[in-house]
This record gives structure tokens, sequence and C-alpha cells, in this order.
């Protein structure tokens, strides 16, 4: 009875904590399902399975970067997908990139919109990446930890999705050049 | 720093990844290498850009609803069968389940405690005769008596007609014994005083007393202090009649019945 009240005060703090990250976990989610309502329920079923496990999370560290993995775990194993290896992907180093203009109004629309476009291309693995670095904010270890592969993978991926990107809007900007 | 090892530190630069030395030494070198500079910052304009381009989807109301419901859910379903089966609870449940029993006796005892009836009903007997329980309202007619009981009690008073005994109805009052509020009528014969008490039986428990059933009625008998009482209850009747008197039991009888 007592430790009901006690979980009372729990719950409380892991709902507060919680609705800060539920964009974060939703946008991951999305990442690796591709699909709203799987999505959703990714989302939900990873709260429930952190909460549960609440007691063991360290108070202190980022309660962010660790549901995180629990959402990527879950999807592992309840979806029972695993990620691909990291594939080899094919790309061309941009050596000689063009020295960019000042980006703004009409082009800056249609450089984010392929750039959307090229991220929504990715291979899975490249675009959670991304997703975590650049959108979550968290370091080359965090994101480490939560896809769990060694640092050097993290660091290759990110490399490697730039560069796509970076191709691609090389493309693109000679396009809007002509 | 030459410009192989700027180039491998390029994005660990950018993205806050180098420690405070490497920093410098990148720093260092692009102020004196005006190629690296221009790749720096053309590096770091395409890096605002994916920062600014890469969708950010905002999770759905619904889904911070539904979140938040199924952990309320959750909590219910995990502490209903600990609340009934954690020994510290199963403490605390009988605990409160003896308090909740104790607290309750008094209205148990209360409510099955035999209640000394006869000796309240011939002290209030002598209370009369001594004068100290005036009639509120003298009257030989059981129908204006039975009206003015009306609404002061809260069962219906039944006033019985002994007249054909040669008891008559002399007047009423409202009457306790103990804390039961009663109706107290008093009779006459021969300038002998009757009392009789018209109670609500239905949670009476009578004390041990001579019992005699005759017909629908049930009549308890009792002697006290040289007074008699004779307890009248109909069967499956809520209101009894209490009389009490110093004629001799087989007179009190003959006049009941």
């Amino acid at each position: 009875m007592f430790g009901f009240f006690r979980s009372e005060k729990i719950k409380k703090e892991f709902e507060e904590k919680v609705l800060e990250t539920v964009d974060a976990l939703y946008n991951l989610a999305m990442q690796l399902t591709r699909n709203r309502q799987d999505a959703e329920d990714l989302v939900q079923e990873a709260t429930l399975r952190a909460y549960r496990y609440f007691h063991r999370f360290e108070r202190g560290t980022n309660f962010k970067a660790w549901i995180m993995t629990i959402l990527r775990n879950l999807y592992i194993n309840k979806y029972r997908k695993k990620l691909k290896e990291p594939v080899k992907i094919e790309f061309e180093e941009v050596e000689n990139f063009i020295s960019l203009p000042e980006i703004s109004g009409v082009h800056e629309e249609i450089f984010s919109e392929m750039i959307r476009n090229s991220v929504d291309k990715l291979p899975q693995e490249l675009r959670m990446v991304i997703t975590l670095f650049y959108v979550d904010g968290f370091t080359y270890k965090e994101v480490a930890k939560i896809t769990e592969v060694p640092l050097g993978t993290v660091m290759s991926r990110l490399y490697t999705a730039r560069q796509i990107l970076k191709r691609q809007l090389s493309k693109s900007m000679l396009k809007e050049a002509r | 720093m030459d410009c192989q090892k700027f180039k491998e530190r390029l994005y660990l630069f950018i993205d806050g990844e180098l420690d405070n030395n490497e920093s410098l030494l990148v720093k260092e070198h692009i102020l004196s290498c005006p190629l690296c500079a221009l790749t720096l910052e053309n590096e770091k304009k395409i890096d605002l850009l994916i920062r600014q381009s890469i969708p950010r989807i905002e999770a759905p109301f619904v889904l911070k609803e539904t979140i938040l419901n199924k952990l309320e859910e959750s909590i219910r379903l995990r502490f209903l069968p600990r609340i009934i089966f954690q020994p510290k609870s199963v403490l605390v449940s009988i605990l409160i389940m003896l308090l909740l029993v104790i607290s309750s006796v008094p209205i148990i005892i209360k409510k099955h405690a035999v209640f000394p009836v006869f000796s309240e009903s011939v002290s209030s007997h002598v209370k009369f005769l001594q004068g100290a329980l005036p009639v509120e309202i003298a009257s030989k007619n059981p129908l204006e008596i039975k009206d003015w009981f009306q609404g002061k009690l809260d069962f219906a008073v039944t006033i019985p007609d002994l007249s054909q005994k040669g008891v008559n109805l002399v007047g009423a009052r409202l009457c306790h014994l103990k804390d039961k509020e009663v109706a107290y009528l008093i009779y006459e014969k021969e300038a002998r005083n009757i009392s009789v008490f018209v109670m609500d039986t239905r949670e009476l428990k009578v004390p041990k007393a001579k019992r005699v059933s005759l017909g629908n009625k049930v009549f308890y008998i009792e002697s006290k202090k040289g007074y008699q009482s004779i307890l009248c209850i109909e069967r499956g009747g809520d209101v009894g009649c209490l009389f009490v008197s110093d004629l001799p039991e087989e007179d009190l009888m003959r006049i009941i019945t």
C-alpha cells in the first residue's frame, strides 16, 4: 500500500521525463518503422517498458538516451527485424565542392526539400544516426550507445550520410545554377 | 597540423567532438591556410542546412494522452494484486479490519444488548406516581390521544382500549425508557394506576422473563420492586405495549387479554 504512494511519486517523475522526450521517441520510431501506426505502437511499448525498468535508470544520466536505447532494442526484438548489417554504401567523395553561396529565400527552401528527400532515401542505419545526431543532439558516444555500434561506426555512418547529402546538394545546386 | 590532418578532423571539429588541444590546433591551421578555412566555412553551411532541413515530427497529441492513460492502467494492474497479497499490506489490511470491527462493537452491542425494559418502565411508573412525570395531555378519548402523538414518534402509536375491563384512560405523555422514546399512556382502575408504554419493538431484546404465547401474541411477564410488568408483542408486529401496575399478575393479564 505504501509502495503504491511511492509509486505515484515515481510515476509523476517518469511522466514528466517522458513528455519531454516523446517527440524525439516518435521521431526515432518513425525513422525505424516509417509508418505512423507502428511508430505510435512502438513509442507506447517503449514507454511502458521504460517505466517497468525505471528503477534501473541512473538518476543524473541522460534519460532521453536511456529511453531511446529501449525503443531501439524493442524495435529489434519485438518486430523481430534485424537492423541490416552495415551495407557497403557506394558514394562518391565530393572533393572539390563548389563554394557555397549565401543560401536564402527560395533557394533555401529548394535545398531543404532536397535534403529532406535525400534523408528519406538513406539506408535505415544512416537515417537513424543522422536523426539522433542532428535532431536529438546526441554526441557520437551517445549515438553509439543507443545504436549499439562502436564509436568508429557512428563516425563513419555520419560521414557517409554527409557525403551522400552533400553530393545531392551539389547536383541540385548545379541544376539551379543552369 | 597539415591539411591532411585537418581534413581528418574536420567533422570532429564541427561536431564539437575534439578536445580543447586539438580544437586549438585546428583553429591555428585555418588561420594559416585559406583553402582549409574555406572548406570549413562551406562544411559549416552544409551542416547547418542539413540540421535545419531534417524533419522533426511532433508526436501526435493523442499519443501523449494514450501513453499517460496506459501508464495509469499499468500501475493499477501492478499494484492491485500487491495491495492484496503483499505481507506488509496484509498486515495493514488486518489492522484496518480490526479497527473497523472494534469501532463497530459498541454499535453491535447496543443493537443486540438486552434492553432493561422492565426495570426502566417500573421506575417511570414510580416517577409518575410520585408526580415527577405529569401527563402532557389529559384525555379519556383514545382518538384524541392518538392524534396528540401524531408526528411525535417515528412509529404509529396504538391506544389499547381497556374500557370494557373497567380501566379508563387518564392522559398521556412522551417518555424515555433509557434512550428509547416511547408513548406513555396512563390508565386508571378504581383509583389504581396502570401505566402502558407503547414502543417500537423491532430491535428490542427483551430481558429474560416468563414468556407466554396466546394466539398471535407473546407476553413477557416480570415482577420488579413489587410492580407487575407485562410486555405484549404481536407476532410480526413492530409495536408492543408494556403494562405496569401494582395489580397482581393474574388481574393484569385478565385486563390485557
